[in-house]
This record gives C-alpha cells, sequence and structure tokens, in this order.
C-alpha cells in the first residue's frame, strides 16, 4: 500500500518537473569586503587589500569591516579582516580573513513537514605576495581557502587563487589577471566551478588644490558564463574626507547582480573610517558595511 | 470386591417394614429412558432421595451374589458397578427368616438397594445402571414425606428410632424402628390422662421441649427429700423419649408427647428424682420412688437404671450373678425386698383409688425397667418377673453391643430380657433427645430403649385405656406383637417391640380386594389404577401386580405360584390413605399387544386380600419422535452476514425416552443441545455460498426414528462497491477536524453493514480513524500524507478508497524539501493547480533560477534543482499576484 501510494506521489510530481542550468559554487569568495571599494561599485582590482600587487605601489593598510548583507536575501552577517604590508621598496603581501553567519532557515522533509532550523555560516581565509619589477610594473598572487556550511554536516571546501600583473604610471593604473580559479566544489557526482573569472582594471588619480579625485574600473568575463563590470568614483578633501559612488554590473552567471553603491570615509594620522550602502537591487539593496582602518 | 457383598446376605428379617419404605411411580419407571423429551420428575420437584435407588436383577446374577462368586465369574458385574460410582448395595428385603421362601417365590430377594454420591441425578445413574448386564429395572426411592414428618419439630428428621428407612446409611436395616408413625396418624399421640413416673436423674421440667407435659406438682426429689427437682441430663433425655411435646416447632418429638399444633397434649411426666448430676449427701429411697407413682397417677413406671457391679475388668460378676438370682426369687420368704414390694405396689394399685375403684386409664400399672448396659447374662433389678424388662438395639436391626442378655446356655435366664426396643449403639447411631437448658443430645442404653417401650405402653394406655383396661391387656399386645422387620432371633434380647403391631395386635389386618381395577395403554406402556384398599384404618401395606399376555394365566397366578409367563411386580403403598387412587405404570412392554392384569393387596405380615378381576388392555403400536421446527424451514436463505436462528423441538408421542444427533450440513452451523430437542444457528459468514442440508435424527428407545432435512442457501456474497470517491483532505490550522459519512462513499449490494479500516502515512501529520461509520481527521502539523479507506464485509471482501490528505498552517506556498538535494516541491494551499513563479538568488545576488510552474496543495510542482551548486538561495514565490520568500538551501 505504501508503495503505491509513493508512486502515486511521484507520478504527480513528475509531470511540472522543471530544470535550472548550472550555477558556480561558493559565490561569496567575490563578495567585495573593504567599506571603501565596496562604496564605489566594487571596482577592487587596484585596492591593495585586494590585489597584492597593488601594494608596493600604494603603501600598507589594514582594515576591518563589518557588513549587513544582502538584507533582501541571504541576510548574511559578514565580518572581514583584510591588510597589505609593503616591505622593503619592491616586496608586499597582503591577507584577508572573513566570517560570514547566515540567518536561520527552516528545515523540511520530503513531505514538507517542519523539522528545526538551522543557520548557514561561510569561511574565507587567504594570503599573497607582490613583488614590483619595476617602478611602474608589479606582480601579485595569493590563495584563498573557502569552506561554506549550509547544513548538518553538509559543508563545501575549496582552494582558489588569483594573479595579476599591475602597471602604473603617474595617475593612471592598470592590472589584469585572472581571479578565483580553484579547484571545483563536488556535491553527490556532480561537480561545480568557482566563479573564475578574466579581470581587467584602470585606474586614474587626478589631485588638485585640496582636493583629489580618484576613478577606477572593473572589469570580470566570468568562466561559467557571465560578465561583471564595476564603475567607481571618490572625492577626496584634504586626504581626511571621502566621499565615494559606484555602480556593478552583472550579467548571466556573474556571482554579483547589478547595482549602485555610495559610501564617506574619513581618515585622520592614517587611521580611517568607512561606510558604504548598496541600492538599486531587490536584494543586494540596502547593504551596510562599516569598516576601521590604518594606512600606513 | 467380595467383601462389598459380604454383609448383603447378613440381614435378617426385613421385609414388610422395608416394603413401607419404598414407593414406586410411573416416573420412576419412566426414568430408566436413556433420554427424556421432556423433564423429569425429578427435575421438576426433586421427588426422589438423592444417593440410593433400588435395582432389579437376573436369577443369574443373584445367585452369584449369594454364592459369592461375583468376584470370579461375574467380575464384569462388580467392575460395572464400581464404574458408575456405586459404593455399595444390599438386599431391599433383608433375609426373611421363617418367611424367607415366600419372599423368594416373590422375587422380592432380587431386588437391590444402591448407594452412590448423591451428586450424581437420578436419571443419569438410572442410564448407567441399565447398562449394567444383570441389572432388570431401576427404582429410584420416592421421598416418603407424608409418613417421613409427621410433626414439625426441626430435629425429628434425625431420630431415626421413629422412623428407620435405611437410606440415612447402608449399614442400618429399613424397618428397625419403632413403628410409630403410623400410630401417630391412625390412632393417637397421647393422652394427658396417662401418667407415667420417671424413676431416674431430676427432670428439666421447665425444658422448652418438655414442659407442656410434665407434671411438677407431683414430681419429688428423693435424694432431698424435697419438691424440688434438680434437671439432669439422664432424667430429662429419658423423659424426653416418652413425651417431649409433638409438632410445636421445637426441638424434637416423643413417643406420646401428643400434638401441640392440634391442641392435643400428650402423657404427663412425673420426675421421681433417685439421681443427681452432683454430689449430694444422703442417698435416695429408689423403693419409695417406684410407689410414689403409683400414689400420684402414675400407671406406667419408666425405670431406666439398674444396680451398679462396677465396670469392665472391676464388674463384680459373682454379685452381679448373686443378686440376679436372688430377683428371680419370688418377693416372699428369702426373696422378700422393699423393691419388689413397691414394684409390686405399682402394679397392683396404680389407677386405683383407696378403695380399690379404677380412677386411671388403667386398672393396675405396669413398671418397666432397662436391662442394663453390661454386655452380660444378668441385670437386676430388670429381670424380676414383676417388671418388663427392656433390652436394646441399634439401627442396624441387632442387639446393641452394650445391652445385657439372657444367656442361650442356662434355661434360668435365657428369657430375662422380656423386649427390646431402640437404644441406640454408638457404632450406628444414637438416640436423640431433650437435655437440661433447652439444649439436645444423643445417648445410648437401655436406659434410652426403656421409655421407648414405655412410649408406647403409654400410647396404648391413651388409646385403649379407660375403665376396664387392665395391665393385663396392656402387657398381652406388648409382649406378644413384635416388629415384624427385627426378629432378634438367638439374641435373647426378647421381641423388637412395634406400636404399629401392638396396636393391631389380634387383629384380621387383611386388606379388602381391589374392586376398580382399571388398565390403559400408551404405546407399549399400561398404566394401572385403583383405589387403596385397608383393613380398619390401616390401608394395605402393598400390592403385588400380576400380568402377562395369557389371560388364563394371570387369573390362576398366586403370590406362591405364578407360571405361563405371568410376571409379578410388588410395590407399597406407603402414605396413601384408604379410597386414595394407586397408580403403577409397566413399560417396555410389547406393542400392539394384548396384556391382562390383577392385584392383590397384603398386609404388614405378607396376608394377601382376595384377587381383583382380571383386566385387559392392549398396547398400542410405537410412534416415532416428531421433530418440530420453530418455523417453516421451507427455502431457508441467508447472506453471508446474516445469521439465521432456529430451534427444534424433539417430542417423543409415545413417551419413550428418545435420542437425537445431527448430521451437520456446513461449517456455518452450531448447534446446541436444549431440554427438548436443538438450537441451531447459522453464521453466513462461516461457509462459502452454495445449498447446504443438515440432517436432525431422532430415534426412539425402540429404534422407531424420524429425520429432518434443515436444506438452507447461503447467497453470493457480493463485495462492496465505491459509490463515490473522497476529495483530497486540505488542513490550514493545527486540530482542524474533519468528519465524512463512510456510506456516502461506499456501499454493499447484498445490504451488509460494512466495517472499514482506515491506513495512513503521514500519522505524525494527521490521524485518522473511523467510528461507527464516520472517518474522524484531525490535523496535526504541516505536511502530507495518503489516506486509504478500505470498506469490508463479513466474509472479508472489500473496497478501498485512496485520497491524500495536507496540513498547511504557515506560508501560503511551501518549497520542500530543505535542504533540497535534486527536486525542489512548491506547494501551496489550492486545491487545485495553480500557476507559481520561482526565482532563486545566490547568497551574492545573483540570479541562478527564474521560471513559472504549477502546483496545489495534493499535485506540488517540481524544480529540478540537480544543477544548482550547493549553497544558500533565496527564493521568491510568485502566487495570485503576492510573493513570499523563502531561504533554499541547496546540498
Amino acid at each position: 500500500m505504501k508503495k503505491s501510494i509513493l508512486i502515486s506521489l511521484v507520478a504527480v510530481l513528475l509531470p511540472v518537473a522543471l530544470f535550472a542550468q548550472e550555477s558556480p559554487a561558493l559565490p561569496f569568495i567575490r563578495t567585495d569586503r573593504s567599506a571603501v571599494t565596496s562604496a564605489m561599485g566594487g571596482a577592487e582590482a587596484l585596492s591593495p587589500l585586494y590585489n597584492p600587487a597593488a601594494v608596493p605601489f600604494r603603501g600598507s593598510d589594514v582594515a576591518f569591516s563589518f557588513q549587513s548583507w544582502a538584507p533582501g536575501g541571504a541576510k548574511s552577517t559578514n565580518m572581514n579582516l583584510t591588510g597589505g604590508f609593503r616591505i622593503g621598496k619592491r616586496l608586499a603581501v597582503n591577507f584577508i580573513g572573513a566570517y560570514q553567519n547566515g540567518k536561520e532557515y527552516p528545515l523540511y522533509d520530503n513531505t514538507g513537514i517542519g523539522k528545526s532550523t538551522f543557520a548557514p555560516s561561510d569561511l574565507l581565509a587567504g594570503a599573497g605576495v607582490g613583488f614590483a619589477f619595476t617602478d611602474f610594473l608589479s606582480i601579485g598572487v595569493n590563495v584563498k581557502f573557502a569552506q561554506s556550511t549550509v547544513a548538518q554536516g553538509s559543508s563545501y571546501n575549496a582552494v582558489a587563487g588569483d594573479a595579476f600583473l599591475l602597471f602604473k604610471m603617474k595617475g593612471f593604473s592598470a592590472t589584469a589577471g585572472v581571479a578565483s580559479l580553484g579547484t571545483p566544489v563536488k556535491s553527490g557526482e556532480r561537480k561545480f566551478g568557482l566563479p573564475a573569472s578574466a579581470k581587467v582594471g584602470l585606474g586614474y588619480d587626478l589631485a588638485f588644490g585640496t582636493g583629489a579625485l580618484c576613478f577606477a574600473a572593473d572589469a570580470d568575463v566570468f568562466f561559467t558564463g557571465g560578465v561583471g563590470a564595476a564603475l567607481g568614483a571618490q572625492y577626496g578633501w584634504n586626504d581626511m574626507v571621502f566621499a565615494r559612488a559606484g555602480f556593478h554590473l552583472g550579467t548571466g552567471n556573474a556571482p554579483l547582480p547589478t547595482y549602485a553603491s555610495v559610501g564617506l570615509g574619513v581618515k585622520f594620522v592614517g587611521i580611517h573610517l568607512d561606510v558604504s550602502y548598496l541600492l538599486g537591487n531587490a536584494v543586494l539593496g540596502n547593504t551596510l558595511c562599516a569598516g576601521i582602518g590604518y594606512a600606513f | 470386591m467380595n467383601k462389598r457383598f459380604d454383609g448383603i446376605l447378613l440381614g435378617t428379617l426385613a421385609l414388610l417394614c422395608a416394603c413401607q419404605r419404598t414407593q414406586p411411580q410411573e416416573t420412576a419407571l419412566l426414568m430408566q429412558e436413556t433420554r427424556q423429551a421432556t423433564p423429569t420428575a425429578e427435575e421438576k420437584g426433586g421427588i426422589y432421595l438423592s444417593g440410593i435407588a433400588n435395582i432389579y436383577l437376573d436369577e443369574e446374577t443373584v445367585r452369584m451374589i449369594e454364592e459369592g462368586v461375583v468376584s470370579t465369574k461375574a467380575a464384569s458385574f462388580n467392575d460395572a458397578l464400581g464404574e458408575v460410582g456405586i459404593s455399595s448395595m444390599e438386599r431391599v428385603f433383608p433375609y426373611a427368616g421363617e418367611f424367607e421362601q415366600r419372599t423368594r417365590e416373590m422375587g422380592m430377594h432380587r431386588w437391590y438397594r444402591i448407594h452412590y454420591s448423591p451428586s450424581v441425578k437420578t436419571d443419569k445413574m438410572s442410564t448407567l445402571v441399565k447398562q449394567i448386564p444383570g441389572v432388570q429395572q431401576f427404582e429410584p426411592v420416592v421421598k416418603a414425606q407424608t409418613t417421613h414428618v409427621p410433626f414439625n419439630d426441626p430435629r425429628l428428621g434425625e431420630q431415626w428410632q421413629y422412623w428407620n428407612d435405611g437410606s440415612a446409611s447402608s449399614k442400618w436395616q429399613a424397618g428397625a424402628d419403632m413403628g410409630v408413625y403410623p400410630v401417630w396418624r391412625y390412632f393417637t399421640t397421647g393422652n394427658p390422662k396417662v401418667i407415667v413416673s420417671v424413676v431416674d436423674g431430676g427432670v428439666h421440667l421447665n425444658h422448652e421441649d418438655l414442659s407442656g407435659n410434665v407434671l411438677p406438682e407431683y414430681s419429688y426429689n428423693f435424694i432431698a427429700q424435697s419438691d424440688y427437682v434438680t434437671a439432669t441430663e439422664h432424667g430429662t433425655h429419658v423423659a424426653g423419649i416418652i413425651a417431649a411435646v409433638n409438632n410445636n416447632g421445637i426441638g424434637v418429638s416423643g413417643m406420646a408427647g401428643g400434638d401441640a399444633a392440634k391442641g392435643e397434649p400428650g402423657c404427663k411426666i412425673i420426675s421421681c428424682q433417685v439421681f443427681s448430676d452432683e454430689e449430694v449427701e444422703g442417698s435416695a429411697s429408689f423403693e419409695n420412688a417406684v410407689k410414689w407413682g403409683a400414689d400420684h397417677g402414675a400407671v406406667l413406671s419408666n425405670n431406666s437404671w439398674g444396680y451398679d457391679f462396677g465396670k469392665g475388668d472391676e464388674f463384680d460378676a459373682e454379685r452381679a450373678k448373686s443378686m440376679h438370682e436372688f430377683f428371680l426369687l419370688p418377693n416372699s420368704g428369702e426373696g422378700k425386698s422393699a423393691l419388689k414390694d413397691a414394684i409390686d405396689y405399682f402394679n397392683q394399685y396404680a389407677g386405683l383409688d383407696a378403695n380399690g375403684n379404677q380412677v386411671g386409664p388403667m386398672a393396675g400399672g405396669v413398671v418397666f425397667f432397662s436391662a442394663g448396659n453390661d454386655n452380660r447374662f444378668w441385670g437386676s433389678p430388670a429381670n424380676y418377673p414383676g417388671v418388663v424388662a427392656v433390652g436394646a438395639i441399634g439401627p442396624q436391626g441387632g442387639r446393641a453391643y452394650y445391652s445385657n442378655y439372657g444367656d442361650p446356655d442356662d434355661p434360668t435366664i435365657t428369657d430375662w430380657v422380656d423386649i427390646s426396643a431402640t437404644g441406640g449403639d454408638s457404632n450406628y447411631g444414637m438416640i436423640l433427645s431433650t437435655l437440661p437448658g433447652n439444649t439436645y443430645g444423643r445417648y445410648q442404653g437401655t436406659s434410652m430403649a426403656c421409655p421407648h417401650v414405655t412410649g408406647v405402653a403409654a400410647l396404648l394406655v391413651s388409646y385403649f385405656g379407660g375403665p376396664g383396661f387392665t395391665r393385663e391387656m396392656l402387657l398381652e399386645r406388648m409382649l406378644n406383637s413384635s416388629n415384624p422387620v427385627v426378629t432378634l432371633e438367638h439374641q435373647n434380647i426378647g421381641k423388637m417391640l412395634d406400636a404399629t403391631a401392638a396396636f393391631t395386635y389380634g387383629e384380621d389386618r387383611t386388606p379388602s380386594a381391589v374392586t376398580d381395577l382399571s388398565a390403559e395403554a400408551r404405546s407399549n406402556t399400561v398404566t394401572l389404577s385403583w383405589s387403596v384398599t385397608g383393613s380398619g384404618k390401616l390401608p394395605a401395606a402393598g400390592y403385588t401386580v400380576f400380568f402377562g399376555t395369557d389371560k388364563d394365566a394371570v387369573e390362576a397366578a398366586t403370590p406362591a405360584k405364578a407360571g405361563g409367563g405371568v410376571q409379578k411386580a410388588t410395590m407399597v403403598a406407603s402414605g396413601l390413605e384408604i379410597g386414595e387412587t394407586l397408580s403403577r405404570t409397566y413399560s417396555s412392554l410389547a406393542f400392539e399387544t394384548p396384556y391382562w392384569y390383577k392385584v392383590m393387596g397384603f398386609d404388614k405380615v405378607l396376608s394377601y386380600s382376595e384377587a381383583s378381576d382380571v383386566v385387559g388392555v392392549v398396547t398400542q403400536a410405537n410412534l416415532p419422535p416428531t421433530i418440530v421446527p420453530s418455523e417453516p424451514i421451507d427455502h431457508l436463505s441467508l447472506h453471508t452476514y446474516e445469521t439465521l436462528k432456529l430451534s427444534f423441538v424433539i417430542s417423543e408421542p409415545d413417551g419413550h425416552g428418545v435420542t437425537w444427533t445431527v448430521s451437520p450440513g456446513s461449517t456455518a452451523e452450531n448447534w446446541l443441545p436444549t431440554d427438548d430437542g436443538y438450537s441451531l444457528s447459522i453464521a453466513g459468514a462461516l461457509a462459502e455460498e452454495g445449498t447446504y442440508t443438515a440432517t436432525i435424527t431422532a430415534t426412539d428407545q425402540y429404534n422407531a426414528s424420524s429425520t429432518l432435512d434443515v436444506e438452507y442457501t447461503i447467497l453470493y456474497n457480493t463485495p462492496p462497491r465505491v459509490i463515490s470517491s473522497i476529495d483530497n483532505q486540505l488542513f490550514t490550522s493545527k486540530n482542524e477536524e474533519k468528519t465524512l459519512e463512510l456510506s456516502q462513499h461506499f456501499s454493499d449490494p447484498d445490504g451488509e453493514a460494512l466495517s472499514y479500516e482506515v491506513s495512513n502515512t503521514a500519522q505524525s501529520v494527521m490521524h485518522a480513524t473511523v467510528n461507527a461509520g464516520i472517518l474522524y481527521m484531525t490535523a496535526f502539523t504541516d505536511g502530507s500524507g495518503a489516506v486509504t479507506v478500505t470498506a469490508r464485509d463479513a466474509q472479508g471482501k472489500s473496497a478501498s478508497i485512496e485520497f491524500l490528505t495536507a496540513v498547511r498552517t504557515g506560508e501560503a506556498v511551501l518549497a520542500y524539501p530543505n535542504p533540497v538535494v535534486d527536486n525542489l516541491y512548491l506547494t501551496n494551499r489550492e486545491l487545485n493547480a495553480q500557476s507559481m513563479t520561482l526565482r532563486l538568488v545566490s547568497a551574492t545576488g545573483g540570479l541562478v533560477y527564474e521560471g513559472t510552474v504549477s502546483g496545489s496543495a495534493f499535485e506540488p510542482a517540481v524544480v529540478d534543482l540537480s544543477g544548482l551548486a550547493p549553497g544558500v538561495y533565496s527564493a521568491t514565490i510568485g502566487l495570485g499576484g503576492n510573493e513570499y520568500k523563502q531561504t533554499v538551501v541547496k546540498k
């Protein structure tokens, strides 16, 4: 009797089954964790906290940020610690550590009977090294470990790496490389690739009087499909107060959608406080990030 | 096994009294049959004595019993007796001495009384005994209440000395009693003009069961020389035997105690106390005590005492013999004594006034003395010729072990015991009478036998006494009559006194001839009826019936000789008055055959009346038993769920015993025996469809039989059907209840009531149960499942309905399972499928799925997420213009 009932259920369910296309695994490794760059549409390619190749030209910096991420979606709470350190004139290292605590979600069995709840979490840790061959050309690589726990006993791990070349001449900067190349995530018999991409970035700094403008632009072509692009600008006054704005474009399987961003920052004797706010997207809208750092 | 029957030949003459204690009836003969179609007489009224019955044996079996060869040639007979639970048996009519020959001529020696457990019903024992080879007839013993309990004194039944039918013990002899019941019934219970002086220990004058029959004003304490009589056990016991008040509803009965219920006082007691239960100074004048009675109106003097010569090894035989010899001497010269003077005085002057005129009921008195309890040849002063010496017997009908008796080897003292009476015997049974303190107890001794004799004398004087009646007349009746059963030959204690014999002494007691004999046949059973005849007041003791198919032979038959195939049967008429109708039924006769009958009455000494006229009757043909159903049995049919109940009354029109058997037609039948046949219950569910026939066969004891076929059809059982399906059931709140009337969904073409079963795949989600055809459902928690309701008929055939259940108490939509591995189901609260949109974005906000699906609460939409990378996703589900959000985790 039970068998016949199961068969009946299956027969009822099958006619309305659909199929979804494959998506990238562990997308959180592409989350912009800096209150500065997130305010600029996520244009992070030239940030020393992200790209170790930039550290020899930018100086050292270390920052901690707190994110209320995607209130319209995952609603996770992210805590991030990043830093880049110049060692001598040409060598630099950087690191990243992040922990994300997702909101509890209800568990249901195969018949829709509610069981309990579970809170997912993510962990990201990595380090990199940069080296300037000349006064205008550098290279940087880093390695990251990512882990996502989505349910009791269900954790997924991957190791990813970035590699960039960076060119800098006066106020102009350009970088190119690959991001998030790494081991696939296995679920059952299937393997899912990380959101790896080919990445380029451009930047231009312009100073005038007590003010300064900074422009940054990124572009990603994701190997799993989709394109991402970010465009951001910053106005600084006396290197003390900063206003930022940006726009991010995401298409196809790009891990981040399209959204806009704004932000503010203050800096005094190297200590900087920054906030960012995302808008223009149902999921990422209202994402708030606040950070504190020290540049030296 | 021999020992069982050793004693049965040792009985002495018991013919006549034994005849009085049995009362064959028509019902008794019918009980021989295997099984009656109607309740037995025993079941109706309990008219038979339990645990005893009479059986009639064939000559060969009796011969083997008497020759003591039952354990060899008749071993099977003995074994059979044991197998049916018969513990002992003895002749109904014991060895009759000089009358044994005529007893045997009548075949009365072939009657044996059997004893078995009272818990065995009479009809069952009848059936068992009839199967024993050698047993020709079984006759229950009818309770003789009319004569057995003449008074309402509650302990009269324990006073075997008044009426001993031998039923209390196999060791007792029927008729070993005082024969006083007929006297009480037909003559007298006593007369207050008759005064008895009890020279003994003091009588409890105020005893509740004595005070009405004592004369305290004439009583005297000869020890204390006082009017104050102190009660003693011995004196009170003796007095109670003589005159305990009868029919007063208290205690015991006395020999001459009157009839209180009728307002008739009994004979009066004067207590002349010469003994005391306590140590007192001085000694009584026994002589004066004897004389006192004569001077105070007594005509009878009871003396239950004698001289003490020691007990056991200390018994002074020489002195006893010497004293015995002294009392044999005339009361003169060397034989002169004060006691003899007192006795002579009593004998001469009792009942007379100072001038020699008779003023009492008898001219002169009689002094009774107990013979003594030493088991010796001597007993003084009882042996004084001027007194009546009384020996004792027990209920076994022989001399009590203690009673003094005459020396058979010494002619001078062979017959000094004049008469015997019931004194009790601790080996068999003692005498119950009054004791001080309004109590009662049992004693044994010639002291008890003596007042029984005195009591008979008191009754005789009460009835015959009056002017001109003398002591010699009294003694003639007492000493020349005797108990016809207890002969006491060679026991040297005189004859056994019998009150009835004494009252009818000298009379011709032969009953008159029967003049109204009639015979009626029913099948092979003939019932004779006639009016009881008698002599004077006494009805006939019994009747002998002669019958046979040869009229001439019947006419020629006599008690001593009955040839030509004539059969004789003897019956008693105890309890019936002259003129009352007596019936006797003879069964197992030949069918459609003329039979001839005549009867002759007899008295207690087998003195026969003239024969009645010979009457004839023709027996009828044997009719088979009838089997009558409680209702017509044509075209019986039933469904499998039905139970058909019938009953069948089986009767035997001839009254014969009948047995019946049933041959069942199918396993659906349950036959139960009833008192008068069978009850039948046919349960249709217990057999396959089809037509069956059961057969009842009833057979009477002569193998005439009837059969009845009971044909019935168990109709085809159509399985239950589904009338309408049951809609899927959606619950939107916890504890929500729903009910369904299952008769709206199921039916049985046969009209059968259906039983229902429920199975539920998600019992934790919803509870479903059926009661009285109603399906009850209660929601517990969110979830879904399937319920199957099965309707089943009595034969187990079934039909089922399956429907889905869902409990949705949360959001209007739900995506499950969560986490999901491959298929994600989208359900809602809609009974019918609805269009739903689904958007899935990753934790970083990237859109990974967007589509439209269709589903309901029971048919959820399915989205294959197997291509989705593991992670946390935000789902937005659109339904009916509303959007609902849910976190979905892909594993």
